[in-house]
């Protein structure tokens, strides 16, 4: 474990002035080194498995007396697209999992912005048999796609936020499902929104449970709001500077001094072993380089497994 | 910590900027509500007898809700409108008067041109194609012999609209060789060309180039399978391709002769 690392988090830690620390996000707001960006640079978990993988990468580990949430620093932004599951899975499924919760990434922030784009300013990429069928549906309706679609996510984000807060006996997030489905569908029957608003905006909202992350998994949700408008007002050129602006901001953050995009940017090969893929065991040999450790290999030369060499002794019984 | 601390001038003044020079590619100006638009499919331009532009169109009218009744072929409508005018702005904006949406010509598959308009107007005519920027320049360009109208009023067999069929018989012709069909930008590169003559295929009814289709429905009613044909003993006005393209040699139209088409099929394909 780096020295710096943990005597930096010290003097941050004894930085803090307060009179009661219920939960960790308290120390994490204190400690993080963009409080205003609304990424996390600090990941916090419950599982005492995350947690001690996190250690053994050479982190520091923040445990609260009274929450079950423990912070690791410094984070990545990759670490909160990777599960813990990842790691337990075989590689060749976990690399395909992983490409899968990146195109969900994408979907989750830019999928309705995609469609407001196309049925405003551009609707010349679409194929006229599509287009004539969309422009059916959307023959008398009352809102411009635009205010339809913020209408549509308000709606999701209430019933989402009702189904957390409803009792366990009620079982709130098969409430929240039925109620999106239930209300998209009649919305569309009475006129109100057109059927693809709410097929899309129900799959870009369904799309940000693929995020491992419940704090990663919120920004992302509300930063598609931004993303919504930009795309409403200037079309892909709007998207494209929302994901600019976006990934400027990206570079520029930092977790404990660590870039928070690495070991993508700025690019370390022994890193990428677990970015987009999840190489296997045998070949995860190295810690990620990013966070600094002195001990940067993580196992042994020969952990590639072979069969015997030798030839197996036959059974000298059955042979008599 | 204060706000202005934390933000620095130079990154808000940044971002600023970004947005001011990003509205002023594209804005809220450039947004058209879909269900404003007036789709127009395949347009057909001819000369009267005056020497007036003949503007016709297909304007797709959907129907609300189309899909709502589940997978299958939209059902459509099809407005069929004529406007003259000394130019061809002039008679689009007569159409544009009569319309309470607004016209839209970025999904526009084909272009028909009237023998005589091809012979005398050609250039005012792909002047007017050219200077549009929703005309996408892979639009397909036919002449024809017949009438505009006629030709823009057909029904079309297997796809929704006229302008789909039109572009799915130039795609799927692959049991005739004949007939040479040429984009906008294609014809726009020839027809400016100092060595080369541009041609495009000519497209007709189909009654007139001796194919009789039918329309055949089966309508299932209380169990019993009852047929209805429909159309049966005379044609509908379909279209297709003719085989011999159009030359154009100085302001004339020709015909191709066989071995002139066999040149021109050598030219693309070496």
């Amino acid at each position: 474990m780096d020295e710096t690392l943990v005597n930096e988090v010290r003097k941050r830690l004894s930085r803090i002035e307060i009179d009661g620390i219920l939960e960790s996000s308290y120390i994490e707001a204190m400690i993080q080194d963009a409080p205003l960006s609304p990424f996390p640079t600090i990941f916090n978990t419950e599982r005492p498995d995350r947690l001690c993988a996190g250690l053994l990468e050479g982190k520091v580990a923040i445990l609260t007396e009274g929450t079950p949430f423990t912070l690791t620093m410094p984070a990545v932004f990759i670490e909160f697209l990777h599960s813990n599951d990842d790691y337990y899975n075989g590689g060749f499924p976990s690399s395909i999992v992983r490409w899968i919760r990146g195109l969900g990434l994408l979907v989750a922030l830019i999928l309705p912005a995609f469609f407001i784009a196309i049925l405003t300013i551009h609707q010349e990429l679409l194929q006229s048999p599509f287009l004539i069928r969309i422009s059916g549906n959307r023959e008398d309706l009352p809102y411009p796609v635009l205010i339809e679609s913020i209408f549509m996510i308000m709606t999701f984000e209430l019933l989402r936020e009702a189904g957390q807060r409803m009792p366990r006996l009620f079982h709130g997030s098969v409430i929240t499902l039925l109620g999106i489905l239930i209300i998209g569908q009649i919305a569309a029957q009475s006129g109100l929104v057109a059927p693809l608003t709410v097929v899309v905006i129900g799959v870009a909202s369904l799309t940000t449970f693929i995020l491992p992350n419940h704090a990663f998994q919120q920004v992302i949700r509300y930063l598609c709001l931004p993303m919504l408008l930009l795309a409403g007002l200037f079309g892909f050129m709007g998207i494209l500077i929302g994901l600019m602006v976006i990934l400027t901001h990206l570079i520029n953050l930092r977790s404990f001094g660590i870039p928070y995009l690495s070991p993508i940017s700025p690019s370390r090969k022994e890193g990428w072993k677990d970015v987009f893929l999840r190489t296997p065991w045998w070949a995860m040999d190295t810690r990620d380089p990013a966070v600094g450790v002195s001990n940067l290999r993580r196992s042994g030369d020969d952990n590639f497994p072979k069969p015997p060499t030798h030839q197996p002794k036959e059974n000298q019984n059955e042979i008599e | 910590m204060k706000l202005n601390k934390c933000i620095p001038m130079r990154t808000f003044f940044s971002v600023v900027l970004l947005i001011l020079f990003s509205a002023s590619l594209a804005g809220c100006w450039s947004s058209h509500e879909i269900n404003n638009l007036a789709l127009i499919g395949i347009m057909g331009i001819d000369q009267d007898d005056s020497g007036q532009f003949e503007l016709t169109v297909s304007i797709v009218n959907p129907s609300p809700g189309g899909s709502l009744g589940g997978a299958g072929k939209m059902q459509s409508t099809a407005i069929v409108e004529t406007t003259t005018g000394k130019t061809l702005f002039e008679a689009m904006g007569k159409l544009s008067s009569t319309l309470s949406k607004e016209i839209y010509l970025g999904n526009l598959g084909v272009v028909i041109v009237g023998e005589k308009a091809a012979q005398n107007k050609m250039e005012s005519i792909l002047d007017f194609l050219k200077r549009n920027t929703h005309i996408r320049p892979y639009v397909q360009l036919l002449v024809t012999r017949e009438k505009v109208v006629d030709i823009v009023k057909a029904e079309p067999q297997l796809k929704s609209n006229l302008g789909s069929e039109i572009q799915g018989i130039i795609t799927n012709r692959h049991y005739t060789h004949l007939a040479v069909i040429r984009d906008l930008s294609q014809f726009l590169k020839e027809f400016s060309s100092d060595t080369r003559d541009s041609f495009t295929g000519e497209i007709q009814l189909a009654a007139k180039n001796g194919i009789n289709i039918a329309e055949k429905t089966k309508k299932m009613e209380a169990g019993i399978a009852q047929k209805e044909t429909k159309g049966m003993g005379h044609n509908k006005e379909t279209l297709s391709l003719q085989g011999q393209p159009y030359l154009r040699i100085t302001n004339t139209l020709a015909r191709l002769t066989s071995k002139k088409l066999e040149a021109c099929f050598w030219e693309e394909v070496n």
